[in-house]
């Protein structure tokens, strides 16, 4: 089948938040825009199963300090400050276009003060009944729930329902962006040191998509390995790796994610029963059937729980209270309507009951979600020009090692969105597009349908059982150490030189799965040999060979590239002085205190 | 395990699920006009298609049919 071609000024790879807030604002700067994506734009993404957003406002009283300070508490003075102002001062604008798109949110009751905190007998999930549009300056339902001195100012709001996207994708489309939805994209473009172009495959019939345009903006979300807990495998990191090959430098790659999944039922997350219903008296015992959460205070619970097993106390439990569960139906009814999976339905089916039920827990290594990506100045520019990146395909550094403010994940898809948006429509305001040759387009065609052909060889499925075989057991990315690190490596060296080159796609399906397992090791290396760099340990980022912050050294950011001669180069970036926080305070008071719950 | 049925009876061939499938295991049957599971070993259990689907034809089970190594047993 011959190639299909495209010519547009912006095209925006990937329909989340990030993606819908680029092509809109890109639109509305008068670029002409494609939205590429590989399932359907409006019903896929992490976006759709979020179900909250960090919102400041000032004008309902919010003190940006005081913000400010929990991000880089948290962050352990790893993250961008500058993105964390951003992110608060421009949250409410990107809040007011959802409404004006169309999109719900939940409001707040008349008469409530807006923060029922944790006196709440529910928790998060059911504090307001009322959805709606908030009218300008109007607040809607807003929500508190960390505890720790160093985790109480944010505030989030609450998306009003799981299909939100599907609103965004009226407004895109009602402005005249064109949707091309079943679309992978494989590979970026460059002609002269700037891009040119994309190109993908319908996984569907396999037609192959060429796009000639003036500026790409990645947002086809994070990197993950398709690990145990649901949802999150439909990005592997492919925006990450296409900019990576371009070119482009990645950064914050060396921290990764870890969450707590049901060991029978693995694909549920577990913090849905203390977070969201509040069943607070509920505990945590090791195999021994010790609770041991009393001395968390030095390290994140994402480091302690794991080091407990590493100790030989495994495995973990969840021990429940024995809560009255009609007390929490209308509570889990909402939470099956507007958020992530209908998770007591999951656990009923697989017959454990939450409420009574003791479950065995442990940690899923997932990738890397939040903290890094293509490296992004404040106009969302990366290294190569005519590259922009946003959301979670985005190195901002907004977080640090650790994912501790809820809601910042989507508000800065929605941010990082519009601003990239923004500045690719200005830059393609001063440049003629490409034309490729038809010689040019087959050699695209074979790059993208290559795997297809060869026909026999290694599967795609054995490349991915190997890749999380790798990376998965708690030892390798979780308790992390030198020798380790590196061995594992080694195995994703050797799939890469060894196994890649000889795996086949069987059918279009397939050739996705392909060119995931192919971004998916991309992804592994740079993590891997970023993780071995970085020797010292800092929020969620633990290596036993190096269990403390070391100030001295580490207060930098690495940052990882294609060579000229295909090799990665790892290089640093030091952290500003002024956003280094107090550094003659004692270690403890510095980092420890945030782990610590508040006196009552 | 993983997406387990779509009761044919019951589906009523909008297609949404075709659509909402985050891993691309629901293909549309044109001759019968019915959702069908086409890879249900892609199915990594994330409920858009349960949960969407207006007249309750899909049967979603939390376990997946392809087994993940875990971070320790
Ligand atoms: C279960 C879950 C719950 C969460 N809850 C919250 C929450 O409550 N609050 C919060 O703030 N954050 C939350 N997060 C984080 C938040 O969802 C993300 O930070 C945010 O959605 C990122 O948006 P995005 O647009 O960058 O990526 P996504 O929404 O993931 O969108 C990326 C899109 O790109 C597409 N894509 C991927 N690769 C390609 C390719 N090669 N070609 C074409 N398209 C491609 C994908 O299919 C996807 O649709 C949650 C995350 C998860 C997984
Ligand atoms: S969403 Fe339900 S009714 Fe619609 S095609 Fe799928 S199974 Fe059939
Ligand atoms: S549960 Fe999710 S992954 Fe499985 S078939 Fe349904 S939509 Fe697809």
């Amino acid at each position: 089948m011959a190639a299909q071609c495209f010519k547009t000024d912006v095209l925006v790879v990937g329909g989340g938040l990030a993606g819908f807030h680029a092509a809109i604002t890109a639109r509305e700067a008068g670029a002409k825009v494609i939205m590429v994506e590989k399932n359907y734009s409006g019903t896929s993404g992490h976006s759709t199963f979020a179900r909250d957003m960090m919102l400041f406002h000032e004008e309902w009283g919010d003190c940006l300090q005081d913000w400010r300070d929990q991000f880089i508490h948290i962050g352990e003075y790893i993250n961008d400050q500058e993105w964390v102002d951003i992110l608060l001062k421009e949250g409410y604008d990107r809040f007011r276009d959802m409404v004006n798109w169309g999109m719900p949110f939940y409001l707040r009751e008349p008469g409530t003060t807006g923060f029922p905190g944790d006196d709440h007998p529910y928790g998060n999930a059911v504090m307001s009944d009322k959805i709606g549009f908030p009218k300008p300056e109007e607040e809607p339902f807003r929500y508190r729930h960390q505890r720790t001195k160093y985790r109480k100012s944010t505030a989030i709001i609450k998306f009003g329902k799981r299909e939100k996207l599907m609103d965004a994708r009226k407004k895109a489309l009602s402005i005249g962006i064109e949707i091309i939805d079943h679309v992978m994209m494989t590979e970026l473009i460059k002609r002269d040191g700037r891009i040119a172009g994309a190109m993908g495959f319908n996984t569907r019939d396999g037609g192959v998509y060429v796009f000639e345009c003036g500026a790409v903006v990645m947002a086809c979300g994070s990197l993950t390995f398709k690990p145990a807990y649901f949802s999150v495998q439909c990005n592997t990191g492919d925006g990450v790796a296409m900019g990576y090959r371009a070119g482009a430098e990645l950064t914050g790659m060396e921290f990764g994610t870890g969450m707590w999944v049901c060991k029978d039922v693995d694909s549920v997350t577990i913090d849905g029963p203390v977070a969201e219903l509040g069943l607070t008296e509920d505990c945590f015992t090791n195999g021994k059937g010790e609770e041991f959460l009393d001395d968390t205070a030095h390290l994140p619970t994402n480091i302690h729980w794991p080091l407990e097993v590493h100790k030989g106390k495994g495995p973990l439990f969840h021990e429940p209270y024995n809560y009255d569960r009609s007390n929490f139906e209308d509570a889990l009814k909402k939470y099956d309507e507007t958020a992530e999976g209908p998770w007591l339905t999951m656990m009923d089916r697989a017959g454990i009951d939450i409420f009574h039920d003791r479950f065995e827990q442990y940690m899923s290594f997932i990738g890397n979600i939040w903290p890094g990506g293509l490296k992004i100045n404040t106009k969302c520019e990366t290294s190569v020009p005519g590259l922009y990146a946003a959301g979670d395909s985005a190195g901002s550094n907004f977080t640090g090692p650790t994912y501790g403010t809820l809601g910042s994940g989507m508000c800065h898809a929605a941010v990082t969105g519009h601003r990239a948006g923004k500045f690719a429509a200005e830059y393609v305001g001063e440049r003629d597009s490409v034309t490729f040759t038809q010689a040019e387009i087959r050699e695209f065609e074979q790059a993208v349908m290559g795997a297809l052909e060869r026909g026999y060889g290694f599967t795609t499925e054995h490349v991915l059982t190997r890749i999380q075989q790798t990376l998965f057991p708690y030892e390798v990315r979780i308790i992390m150490k030198e020798d380790r690190l590196k061995a594992a490596l080694t195995m994703i060296e050797f799939f890469r030189d060894h196994l890649l080159p000889k795996t086949y796609a069987s059918d279009f399906r397939d050739l996705r799965n392909y060119h995931e397992v192919r971004n998916m090791i991309v992804g592994a290396e740079v993590m891997l040999k970023t993780a071995i760099m970085r020797q010292e340990s800092r929020g969620w980022f633990f290596r036993e060979d190096y269990p403390r912050r070391d100030d001295e050294n580490w207060l930098k950011w690495i940052i990882a590239q294609k060579g000229q001669d295909g090799e990665m180069t790892l290089s640093t970036q030091d952290i500003p002085m002024e956003w280094r926080g107090d550094l003659s305070l004692p270690y403890e008071e510095r980092y420890m205190l945030q782990y610590r719950l508040e006196e009552d | 395990m993983a997406i387990e049925r779509i009761d044919k009876e019951k589906c009523i061939g909008c297609q949404k699920c075709v659509d909402a499938c985050i891993m691309d295991v629901i293909r549309f049957d044109e001759t019968e006009k019915k959702a069908v599971i086409k890879y249900p070993k892609e199915c990594y259990c994330c409920y858009n298609c349960e949960v969407g689907c207006p007249s309750g034809a899909i049967y979603v089970d939390p376990r997946r049919l392809r087994p993940i190594t875990p971070a320790w047993s």
